[in-house]
């Protein structure tokens, strides 16, 4: 019971501290699960975070495989209870506020001001999770990440075909 | 620009389907706000352009999810307690689902297929790192028509570098955030 509780818990902590989305909040959550409550190993973590970004939908499925990898199919659910009720409990005293002070003037400046923040944060996730998956091929992640980008960009392959493309490179460098 | 005014009754069905499937659709980070603002405001007209931007500004300033703050708000507004919570779930449990079949039903500790995983991860950064790049032109917006004056765009980096130094060398995230928090309001208000 426990379990399910602390589970729950961090979830609903992560929620109240991700600026900017839940991607910026992803090293302080790899330090709860996986330093904090030894619940799995790091190699896990990076596991369900990349079964996360293989679905659809927000990113933040990854937390239902967290719930599930530490206590099954009831952990699946209060893991993805404790994030997204943050969402729905921050969201219904913002709109209530909101609705009825509508500042959005000072609102708008506030959102400008914490840009640099929401920028530090998703940076330093995205360098720590590369490295980390990268592992001893960081030269070879950061050619193909350049190719997928410049394919991206320039010629217009939607998102989703540059990720399959990546995941087929991946697979045929892996024999070199 | 066009712009028509007559905006339409909500359905909570609709919404509630609009909702199932950019979960069960939307691949692939940023860009999925656009999504609903397509189906809210241009499909369905249940809110004008300008509601539905002060509406992202709110979801995105508070803490959570973008995406799911933007759909409780939405559906808040919309439809009250019920409007919101329904469209959390139906946002959510999609791609909960599925990552829960991945996790079941697919070996990823199988050496081929953690490759063609570790790949598709590597590529989801390679192009999340399109959009960083569109936040770091971001960084250099005035509240007010005109250019941001010089001395603040170069503080505001150094905010940014100084919070990715910060986590980089492992320190607290909680005292990275709150400083953070802190020196963006004090480069905005005061400096």
């Amino acid at each position: 019971m426990m379990t399910y509780f602390n589970i729950f818990l961090a979830f609903f902590k992560i929620s109240f501290i991700s600026f900017g989305g839940a991607f910026g909040a992803l090293p302080e959550l790899q330090r709860i699960v996986v330093d904090v409550h030894h619940w799995m190993s790091a190699k896990n973590f990076v596991d369900a975070y990349v079964i996360g970004q293989f679905v659809p939908g927000p990113n933040m499925a990854m937390s239902g495989v967290i719930g599930y990898m530490v206590a099954g199919i009831l952990g699946w659910f209060v893991a993805l209870a404790g994030i997204y009720s943050g969402s729905l409990i921050t969201m219904r005293i913002g709109s209530f506020y909101f609705e009825r002070h509508r500042e959005v003037q000072v609102l708008k400046r506030i959102e400008i001001a914490l840009r640099p923040l929401v920028l530090g944060l998703i940076t330093a996730s995205a360098i720590k999770f590369f490295v980390m998956q990268a592992q001893g091929s960081l030269g070879l992640a950061m050619i193909m990440s350049g190719l997928l980008v410049a394919l991206y960009s320039y010629k217009k392959v939607s998102a989703i075909s540059a990720i399959f493309l990546g995941g087929f490179l991946w697979w045929v460098v892996s024999f070199f | 620009m066009i712009m028509t005014h007559t905006k339409m009754d909500p359905s909570l069905k609709d919404w509630l389907v609009i909702c199932f499937k950019i979960g069960a659709l939307a691949f692939g980070g940023a860009g999925r706000g656009m999504l609903v603002r397509d189906a809210v405001v241009v499909e369905k007209k249940w809110l004008t352009n300008d509601e539905f931007h002060q509406i992202h500004t709110v979801a995105s300033v508070l803490p959570g999810s973008n995406i799911a703050n933007l759909a409780a708000y939405i559906g808040y507004r919309l439809f009250g307690n019920l409007g919101g919570v329904l469209g959390v779930i139906a946002l959510v449990v999609p791609g909960a689902l599925l990552a829960l079949m991945v996790l079941l039903f697919i070996p990823i500790n199988q050496p081929d297929i953690a490759n063609i995983f570790l790949g598709f991860s590597i590529a989801s950064i390679a192009i999340f790192a399109v959009f960083i790049a569109q936040l770091f032109s971001g960084i250099k917006s005035h509240h007010i028509s005109g250019p941001l004056p010089r001395s603040k765009y170069v503080l505001r980096i150094l905010v940014s570098l100084t919070i990715v130094v910060s986590i980089l060398l492992g320190g607290s995230f909680l005292i990275t955030l709150l400083g953070g928090l802190a020196l963006c309001l004090f480069v905005e208000f005061l400096a």
